[in-house]
C-alpha cells in the first residue's frame, strides 16, 4: 500500500516554497529598513541618499528621489507596493493558506494571527516606533520559522518551506553584497553584516575588528554561520538529498544542479585571489546562476505538470524576484 | 444577583425550547439553566469571547466580502432528548432514502414519471436537471453521499423539513468545532449531562467515500475539490481533507486523459479515484457546463460516465432539493418506500396550479416566497417583513415564471435562549442535521447545526446575514441510563420507559395538507 501521506500537489509544492520566500523576506526588509533607520541620525544628506538609492536597486524598485523615511514608509506598510512588509506577509498568508493541509496547526496559526494583527493595527501607521513593527516583524518570522522546525515532520512540505527560506536569504546576502561591492565609497561594513543579522555571529567567529574582506568572506563562506552563502547551499543540497529519498523514482543526481556542487567546492575551496577583486563579482554571478538553476529546477520537475528530467536543469535566466 | 433566567420570555405564539421543556416528565434544561445561573453571564461571555479568539486565530472563518469572520458562536446549547432524536433521525434517514431512489429513477428508468405521480415537466422544467447526468451513478447506487436537511420547530413544537440540501451541504465542521469549543467553555456539564459525540464525521465520512470507488481499485485515492481559498466554506474543505487525511485539490491541480482522473504531485500524477466535489454543477466540467469556468475539470463528466472516477455527490442531485419537488417528497417516499412520512413538510403553494397563485398574490404579505432552485437562503422574500416594492418585484417574477417559485406558510420558528447584551433573550434557531450514507447505511450525526438568527424577531440564519450558531447536544439514552441509577434517579425514568418511541412521531396525515 503507498503512503498516502506522502502526496503532495505541485500547487501545495509550490505554495510551500514561497511561503518560505515570504516569511524571510519580509523579515529580511525589516532588519535592513531598522538598521538604516537607526544609524539615520548624525548622516549626511549624501550618505541618506546613497543608502535610499541602495535600497532601491535592492528590492529592483525604479530608482526615485526621495527622503529615507519616505522608501521606509512605503517598504513597510504600503498595500500597493508588492516588496513591502505588509504585502510580503500578506503573500506569506495567502500560500499557507492554500498549503493550509500540509503545514501543522501550530504554524498556520501563527502567520494567521500576524497577518490579522497586521491588518488590524498597522494599516495606517506605524504606531509608536518603527523599531517595534520590525521587531515585531522579526519576532513574528521567527516564531514562524521554530513552529515550522518544531512541529513538522522533515517531510516533503517541510523540504519545500525550508528550501524557499534558503534561498532566499541567499539572494539577499548576494544582492546586498553586489551592491555595496559597485560602490567604491562603501566603508562601513559592519553596517552590512547588520543587515545579514551577522555582527555579533562575526564578532564571536571572527575575533577580529571588522573589515571588508573578513566580511565578505564571513558572508559567503563562514560555515559556523547559518546565514553564509556556503552554510545555507550545504542546506540546500542535503534538502535535496532528502527530497530524493522522499520522492519514488527519483535520483539526487536527477536534481541536483552541476552548478550547486561546483559552487559549494568553490567556496569551502577558494584558490588564492578567486575571492578578491573583480574574481569576487565573479563569485556572486556563479551564486545568482547556481539560484536560478535551483529555481527552475523546481519550478520544471516540482511545481509543474512535467516530469522530463531532461528539461530539469533549466536555461539560465537573468532577474527573478 | 438578578438571575439571568428570571427576566426570561419568549413570545407568546411561539415554542420556547426551554420553556416548553419537560414534556416528558424530565428537565433536560435544569442543569444547564442552573450552570448558567451560578456562573453568571459575564464569565459566559468571557469564556466564549476566548473561543471566538481561538476561532479566529486557527482561521475557522468564512470570507464575506474580502473579511475573514468567524460565525458567532452562542454558548447556550439547544438540547434535544434521545426519543426525540431517534424519530428525528428515522425521518431524515427515511427521506434521504426515497430521494435517493427518486434520483436513481429519474436519471433511469423514469418510472415515477411513467406512473403520473409527479408530472413530467416538473423535471423536464427543473433547470436542476442535467440530461447529462443521466447513465452516472456512484458505486453502490449512493448518489447522496452527504445530505444537510434543515429542519425548523413549528408552533406546536414539532420539528419540519424546510428544505432538502442534497447538493453539496456544508456547515459540519462549525458542528465539530462548536464542540471542540463547548468543552472549554461549559467543561463541567459535559460531566453532569451524556452528550452524544459528533466526532466520528471524518472517519464516517471517509469510509462512505472509499466505499464508491469503482470496482476494482484496491486502494483508492481520495481527494476533496475545492473552489479555492477564496470560496467562502474554504475553511471547511480544508478542515475535512485534513481530518481525513486525504488531499484537497483545486480544479486547476486535476486533469483527465483518456477518461481519467489525474492530479499533478510532486512525484507525477496519479489517478484519482473518488473526488468528494464541494463545487456546483454548473462549475465542475467547463466542456459540459459553463465553458467559462476555471474552476473545474475539463472532461471530469466522461470520466465519471466511463466510471472511472466517482464524484461524490453526484451530479445532477439538484433535481432532488428542487422546492417544487419538495412538495411532492411525502408522496415519493410512498411511492418507493410504502411508508408513511416521519417529518413533514411546511404547507407550501404549488404556483402553476391558478387557484395557489391567485391565493399567494392575494396574500403576498403573509407569505414566504423562494425561487425553487437557490440554496444558501438567495432570493428569499419573507412577505410579512419585505417592502412593498421586493412585493410587487417577486409577484412579476412569480406571475412571469409560475414554476420558478413556490410559496410557504410563514413559520413562527422556535427559540431558544441566547445571549444578548448582558442578558439572555429568545432567538430563533433552525437545525441542519447531517445524513452520510456508507458502507453501513445511512448514519445521522447526532444533532446537527443550530443555526440561530441574532437579531431581535429575525428569522433569517444564514451566516451571512446575521446569523450565528450554537452546539446541538443530543443526550445519550436516559432510559439505558437511568436503569443503571434507577434507585437513586426518582420516578421520571421509570415514567419514560413506559414511553413507546413510536408515539413521539409526529403525525405524518398533515403532509398532505398542502393546497393541490
Amino acid at each position: 500500500m503507498k503512503n498516502r501521506f506522502n502526496i503532495v500537489l505541485a500547487r501545495t509544492a509550490e505554495s510551500l516554497f514561497w511561503m518560505g520566500r515570504y516569511l524571510e523576506r519580509s523579515e529580511a526588509t525589516a532588519r535592513l529598513l531598522d538598521v538604516h533607520l537607526h544609524d539615520l541620525i548624525g548622516t549626511t544628506t549624501t550618505q541618506q541618499k546613497r543608502w535610499t538609492n541602495e535600497i532601491q536597486a535592492m528590492v529592483a524598485m525604479e530608482q526615485i528621489d526621495e527622503p529615507f523615511e519616505a522608501l521606509a514608509m512605503r517598504l513597510s506598510i504600503d498595500r500597493d507596493h508588492p516588496s513591502s512588509i505588509i504585502c510580503c506577509m500578506e503573500k506569506a498568508w495567502e500560500n499557507a493558506k492554500s498549503a493550509r493541509d500540509a503545514i501543522s496547526l501550530e504554524l498556520w496559526e501563527s502567520i494567521n494571527v500576524t497577518y490579522s494583527r497586521l491588518l488590524r493595527t498597522f494599516i495606517t501607521d506605524l504606531g509608536h516606533s518603527p523599531h517595534a513593527y520590525y521587531a515585531w516583524i522579526k519576532d513574528r518570522s521567527a516564531a514562524a520559522r521554530g513552529l515550522g522546525d518544531t512541529t513538522m515532520n522533515r517531510d516533503q512540505a517541510w523540504l519545500f518551506l525550508h528550501m524557499g527560506r534558503a534561498i532566499e536569504q541567499i539572494d539577499l546576502t548576494t544582492r546586498l553584497l553586489r551592491v555595496k561591492l559597485l560602490d567604491p565609497n562603501e566603508e562601513d561594513w559592519v553596517v552590512v553584516l547588520r543587515c545579514i543579522g551577522g555582527h555579533e555571529a562575526y564578532i564571536r567567529a571572527v575575533q577580529r575588528p571588522v573589515e571588508k574582506e573578513l566580511a565578505i568572506t564571513f558572508l559567503l563562506r563562514e560555515t559556523l554561520f547559518p546565514k553564509s552563502v556556503l552554510y545555507l547551499n550545504l542546506q540546500l543540497e542535503s534538502a535535496l538529498l532528502s527530497l530524493s529519498r522522499n520522492i519514488r523514482d527519483l535520483n539526487a543526481s536527477d536534481i541536483i544542479p552541476p552548478s550547486l556542487a561546483r559552487l559549494i567546492a568553490r567556496l569551502s575551496y577558494p584558490r588564492v585571489g578567486e575571492m578578491t577583486g573583480s574574481s569576487l563579482l565573479e563569485r556572486i554571478d556563479e551564486i545568482t546562476e547556481t539560484q536560478s538553476d535551483l529555481f527552475n529546477l523546481f519550478n520544471s520537475t516540482f511545481f509543474s505538470p512535467l516530469r522530463d528530467l531532461s528539461k530539469a536543469i533549466p536555461q539560465r535566466s537573468e532577474v527573478w524576484i | 444577583m438578578e438571575s439571568p433566567l428570571q427576566n426570561y420570555s419568549p413570545r407568546i405564539g411561539i415554542f420556547d425550547e426551554m420553556k416548553n421543556d419537560s414534556k416528558d416528565g424530565i428537565d433536560n434544561w435544569g442543569l444547564l439553566t442552573r450552570a448558567i445561573e451560578s456562573m453568571g453571564i459575564d464569565k459566559l461571555k468571557r469564556r466564549t469571547l476566548e473561543c471566538e479568539e481561538s476561532f479566529k486565530a486557527r482561521g475557522i472563518t468564512f470570507s464575506l466580502g474580502g473579511q475573514e469572520r468567524t460565525f458567532p458562536l452562542d454558548p447556550i446549547p439547544r438540547i434535544v432528548t434521545s426519543t426525540e432524536w431517534r424519530s428525528v433521525e428515522l425521518g431524515l434517514t427515511q427521506r434521504v432514502k426515497a430521494i435517493e431512489a427518486f434520483l436513481d429513477d429519474i436519471y433511469g428508468a423514469k418510472e415515477i414519471l411513467r406512473d403520473r405521480v409527479i408530472p413530467r415537466r416538473l423535471i423536464v422544467g427543473s433547470s436542476q436537471y442535467s440530461r447529462k447526468a443521466a447513465g452516472i451513478s456512484g458505486h453502490n447506487q449512493v448518489r447522496i453521499t452527504v445530505a444537510g436537511l434543515d429542519l425548523i420547530r413549528d408552533e406546536t413544537g414539532k420539528l419540519v423539513v424546510l428544505e432538502d440540501n442534497i447538493r453539496t451541504p456544508s456547515g459540519i465542521s462549525y458542528v465539530l468545532e462548536n464542540r471542540r469549543a463547548m468543552a472549554r467553555i461549559l467543561p463541567e456539564l459535559f460531566e453532569s449531562y451524556e452528550i452524544e459525540p459528533v466526532g466520528d464525521y471524518p472517519s464516517k465520512l471517509l469510509s462512505a467515500l472509499l466505499d464508491q470507488a469503482p470496482a476494482g481499485v484496491t486502494d483508492p485515492l481520495v481527494v476533496v475539490l475545492t473552489p479555492g481559498v477564496y470560496n467562502s466554506a474554504y475553511f471547511e474543505h480544508s478542515f475535512l481533507a485534513r481530518q481525513m487525511g486525504v488531499p484537497l485539490v483545486e480544479g486547476r491541480d486535476l486533469f483527465c486523459r483518456g477518461n481519467e482522473v489525474f492530479v499533478r504531485t510532486t512525484e507525477g500524477d496519479l489517478k484519482v479515484d473518488v473526488i468528494y466535489r464541494r463545487i456546483d454543477d454548473e462549475y465542475i466540467d467547463p466542456t459540459q457546463y459553463r465553458p467559462d469556468s476555471l474552476l473545474g475539470v475539463p472532461g471530469l463528466l466522461n470520466s465519471a460516465r466511463a466510471y472511472n472516477v466517482v464524484v461524490a455527490n453526484s451530479i445532477g442531485n439538484g433535481v432532488g432539493d428542487d422546492k417544487l419537488l419538495y412538495t411532492y417528497v411525502p408522496d415519493i417516499i410512498d411511492y418507493y418506500l410504502h411508508e408513511k412520512p416521519i417529518l413533514s413538510n411546511i404547507d407550501t403553494y404549488r404556483l402553476e396550479d391558478p387557484d395557489a397563485m391567485k391565493y399567494s398574490l392575494e396574500n403576498l404579505d403573509k407569505l414566504v416566497i423562494k425561487p425553487v432552485d437557490a440554496s444558501g437562503g438567495k432570493g428569499i422574500v419573507i412577505g410579512p417583513s419585505a417592502s412593498d416594492r421586493e412585493l410587487s418585484e417577486v409577484a412579476e417574477a412569480m406571475t412571469k415564471n409560475p414554476r420558478g417559485w413556490i410559496a410557504q406558510r410563514v413559520v413562527n420558528f422556535s427559540t431558544i435562549p441566547t445571549i444578548v447584551g448582558s442578558g439572555l433573550a429568545p432567538r430563533h434557531v433552525d437545525l441542519r442535521p447531517f445524513i452520510v450514507s456508507g458502507p453501513d447505511g445511512r448514519w445521522v450525526v447526532p444533532g446537527g447545526l443550530t443555526r440561530v438568527a441574532l437579531p431581535e424577531g429575525s428569522m433569517v440564519v444564514n451566516s451571512s446575514q446575521g446569523g450565528g450558531s450554537k452546539d446541538t447536544w443530543v443526550l445519550r439514552d436516559r432510559h439505558n441510563r437511568d436503569r443503571i441509577h434507577i434507585e437513586s434517579q426518582a420516578t421520571s425514568a421509570l415514567a419514560l420507559a413506559d414511553i413507546d418511541i413510536l408515539s413521539s412521531i409526529p403525525n405524518s396525515g398533515q403532509s398532505k395538507a398542502q393546497l393541490q
